[in-house]
């Protein structure tokens, strides 16, 4: 799976996605995959069919301080971490995050793309 | 010991906010709304607010290890909270958006005051709750002369001031509280002194030198049942979360600045530099105060970047949408934080009260205070405390004086706000011995009037109970006691036959939060 932007991936088809998160100061978080509940640490797969596309919505709720850290895997080798914090004018922030499932050939094009994106950038410093 | 009937009208200023536990957020009670203006005439702090909690945001990120782009986390398709949080707060001419600001600015703390014991004092229950900063009340006493004229009383915890000293406002010191389980227990701690100003050499002038220290006290708070982060709110949390209606609405404004090629720029740019200049230096040097400050500076640079495009109608309608619903949000949180106000709070007193003419007096009280019923609408506040003198006062045999049982009840008349409160305590009070009390005369310069200012307190019972009205005056913060106190002795009564106290009372934590200018 690649982070195509803040919180949208692109992965392969029946490609797996961990979630796990950590709740801190006495939020509560609601985590929906569709619409519909899941655990807050959980495992789901990406739809069979090129351009079959998943939501997960992250919602937290409590006093002010209360957080939720977030880990979605496997993005670009490794997590792609986020976090939610309740804050007086974010008294509920709720995160929304976008899988879109491509063809294996497309993920491995874009594969080799952000390698060398990755590789030319490095060169460059 | 003939029974006496005294009646005290009594008005006192009060703050306008509601007090809560320390340590613990307070409720965000509705403030009045403001009328509406043009948001160029609004002062920029509802902005600049927004910009320091995406730096703390930030922040706390990277002290959770989320990843190597922490501060990135605060913005950015999906994740627009707080750039919603900004427009809202530029908008704030629009209906309902500056009841909505107020809301969420509402969280501050009240709690200051002498303690029962000193002459200003109108209550007959000390209260468990201590001042989360610092906590400065003036109580212009009696009128007459055999009650004490002005009290000054300070009282703060040391986890606050260093807050305070560190530049945090008190929502910042919440959220530390929140965050440390070592500085929450540390925030229990608390001192307090209390200054007569119509002592010392300039008589009428606050000038806290030790001629005017009439006592001092130290507090602990060894139960919080008013933190909201306690588990026992857990399922309050969960059950009062947001609707499918927030979640719709917040999915239709990221959705529709989405659509703002506008703003898709601008954000392309914030994240550009942020990856650059912020979270690009902290992936390797792991310096998040210089990664917070460069963050903020950005911020500076590039939100008001914001107030320049021209979003379309269709984003002002999903915001006026979301608006509504964070209303909703907010009215929820303040449900609960005024459920959990109202939690149990046991503390425990050490005061020291000096006289001219007397020992110093020792007075370690256990204060106990919770909310009865399911709602938990009456508070209960039981004192249970010991005196005794420093060394035998002369025309005492023993130095031990007295125990004391207090109780309060308050109870709302009516479910608005603001709403009357109708009170009632007692107090039994058992001397084992002949013993002194101060009759509180008044001392005038440097010379104090000794004469009559110590009197025989004869060993016995002492029964006194109080009934008292307080009557809110809307939208003015001032509140009206009526009160009515009876003994069967005397020497519990601070008022004499009929008395008025004006009072002003300050927090400084309130001023803090709401004066200093938002970075």
């Amino acid at each position: 799976m690649h982070r195509v932007d803040s919180l949208t991936y692109v992965g392969a088809p029946n490609e797996a996605v961990t979630l796990s998160t950590r709740v801190n100061g006495g939020g509560q978080i609601t985590v929906t995959l569709d619409g519909q509940p899941i655990q807050p640490n959980s495992t789901f797969p990406l739809p069979a069919a090129p351009g079959g596309h998943r939501a997960l919505q992250i919602g937290l709720f409590g006093p002010i301080g209360a957080s939720c850290a977030v880990g979605i895997a496997t993005v670009d080798g490794g997590t792609d971490g986020d976090f939610l914090v309740c804050q007086p004018h974010t008294p509920a922030p709720t995160h929304n995050y976008s899988f879109t499932v491509a063809a294996q050939a497309a993920i491995n094009a874009f594969r080799q793309l952000k390698s060398g994106a990755t590789a030319k950038k490095r060169g460059g410093q | 010991m003939s029974t006496r009937v005294l009646v005290a009208l009594v008005l006192l200023g009060l703050s306008s906010t509601p007090a809560l536990g320390q340590g613990a957020p307070p409720p965000p009670k509705a403030a009045p709304a403001a009328p509406a203006a043009p948001a160029t005439t609004q002062p920029v702090n509802d902005r600049s607010q927004v910009i320091l909690e995406m730096v703390k945001a930030g922040d706390a990120a990277a002290a959770a290890a989320v990843g190597s782009a922490p501060f990135a986390t605060t913005f950015g398709a999906g994740r627009e909270e707080h750039i919603v949080a900004y427009l809202i707060a530029f908008h704030s001419e629009r209906p309902g958006y500056r009841a909505l600001l107020d809301l969420m600015e509402a969280r501050v703390d009240t709690q200051v005051g002498a303690s029962s014991s000193s002459a200003g004092s109108t209550s007959l229950a000390s209260k468990g709750l201590v001042p989360d900063i610092l906590g400065f009340a003036v109580e212009h006493g009696a009128v007459n002369e055999n009650i004490s004229g002005t009290t000054v009383t300070f009282r703060a915890t040391p986890a606050g001031i260093v807050s305070a000293l560190q530049g945090q406002g008190l929502l910042d010191t919440y959220a530390s509280y929140a965050a440390n389980p070592a500085l929450r227990f540390a925030s229990g701690f608390s001192a307090a002194a209390s200054f007569d100003t119509s002592l010392g050499s300039s008589s009428g002038t606050f000038t806290a030198t030790s001629k005017q220290l009439t006592s001092w006290a130290v507090r602990w708070q060894a139960v919080n049942g008013r933190d909201p982060s306690r588990a026992e709110y857990a399922s309050q949390w969960k059950t009062s979360a947001p609707k499918q209606a927030y979640d719709d609405a917040t999915i239709a404004v990221n959705a529709k600045l989405s659509t703002v090629p506008e703003f898709a720029t601008w954000e392309k740019n914030l994240a550009g530099r942020v990856a650059q200049e912020v979270d690009g230096p902290w992936a390797t040097d792991k310096n998040t105060p210089a990664a917070a400050s460069k963050f903020q500076a950005i911020l500076s640079t590039e939100m008001p970047k914001l107030e320049k495009i021209a979003f379309p109608d269709v984003v002002t309608a999903a915001l006026d949408t979301l608006v509504s619903q964070l209303t909703i949000v907010e009215n929820s949180a303040a449900s609960i934080y005024s459920f959990i106000g109202k939690g149990q709070l046991l503390t425990f007193d050490w005061t020291t009260t000096r006289d001219v003419v007397l020992p110093d007096l020792y007075t370690a009280t256990g204060i106990y205070e919770t909310g009865l019923g399911a709602m938990r609408n009456t508070d209960m506040t039981l004192n249970v405390g010991v005196s005794m003198f420093r060394h035998v006062p002369t025309g005492a045999t023993h130095a031990f004086k007295s125990v004391d049982v207090t109780t309060e009840f308050d109870h709302p008349l009516g479910s608005g706000a603001p709403s009357a409160t109708l009170s009632f305590a007692a107090r039994y009070s058992y001397l084992p011995n002949d013993s002194v009390a101060s009759t509180g005369a008044a001392m005038t310069g440097t010379t104090s009037t000794t004469a009559s200012t110590v009197a025989t307190s004869p060993k016995g019972s002492i029964v006194v109970v109080q009934f008292k009205v307080t009557v809110p005056v809307k939208g003015s913060g001032v509140k009206i006691p009526l009160s009515v106190t009876a003994s069967n002795r005397t020497e519990l009564i601070k008022e004499k036959d009929v008395r008025a106290s004006l009072g002003i009372t300050f927090d400084l934590g309130t001023l803090l939060t709401a004066l200093a200018p938002k970075k």
